[in-house]
């Protein structure tokens, strides 16, 4: 898997399906701003712990 | 981490880790509330249509790059290796200021990009300062909890991404609905 998301023939393909999700998602839910943000933050702040 | 907080030991009331541990996690706050807020006053400070203008653009760009690139665009280092050699509470609070400001250091995952484009986007400084100071938190007082622990997190970077990189995308995305009305 980490292979298939490195490659630069499946990554961008790869990305359509969750572009999608965030499209509807911002559309039909009314994502605000702020709420984006205290997700992004959280989960890259953790996700962070994993950098050598 | 351990090293930030260790060499921040000396004298007086550094003597203490938890002290220089408390050091580290608040300079990251204050960095991270300072870049926020600078994010969300440069929102503020231009007209809504020009502010989704600039903030489409930037979140086409980097949903670009996220769906091309595995390692997101970076200043690809840690912080400066002179301040561990201060031995006093400038190694927590220099290294905690630059991690909480994010940028200015591997960022690791394209999702941080969210981050900035989302406290642009609120175009309100508090706000704005608030969602980083979650990520100040996160990443250095949750790297600080775990260094007292003795929990060490090592490697995983891919398996990481697995997660963020699509997360990534999807947030990015999301921002477009929101952003879309001003224009």
């Amino acid at each position: 898997m980490p292979t298939l998301l490195t490659s630069p023939r499946t990554r961008p393909a790869l990305a359509l399906l969750p572009a999608v999700l965030g499209l509807l998602a911002g559309h039909f839910l009314g994502l605000q701003p702020w709420a984006l943000l205290v997700v992004a933050a959280l989960v890259v702040g953790i996700a962070q712990q994993t950098l050598p | 981490m351990i090293i930030m907080i260790t060499r921040a030991r000396v004298s007086g009331c550094f003597g203490s880790s938890v002290v220089a541990g408390a050091v580290l996690v608040l300079s990251a706050m204050t960095g991270a509330a300072l870049a926020g807020a600078s994010a969300g006053l440069l929102g503020a400070a231009v007209e809504p249509s020009l502010r989704a203008l600039l903030a489409v653009a930037a979140v086409t760009v980097s949903v670009a790059g996220a769906a091309f690139k595995p390692v997101p665009w970076q200043l690809d280092r840690e912080t400066d290796t002179r301040w561990l050699g201060y031995n006093d509470w400038r190694t927590a609070a220099y290294n905690g200021f630059a991690l909480g400001l994010g940028f200015t250091t591997r960022i690791g995952f394209w999702l941080w990009y969210v981050v900035p484009l989302a406290a642009f986007a609120t175009a309100d400084p508090l706000l704005a300062a608030a969602g980083y100071v979650v990520f100040a938190l996160t990443r250095v007082g949750l790297s600080a909890l775990l260094t007292s622990m003795d929990v060490y997190v090592s490697g995983g970077i891919a398996r990481a991404r697995m997660i963020t990189d699509p997360l990534a995308v999807a947030a990015l995305c999301a921002l477009y609905p929101v952003l879309a009305p001003l224009l």
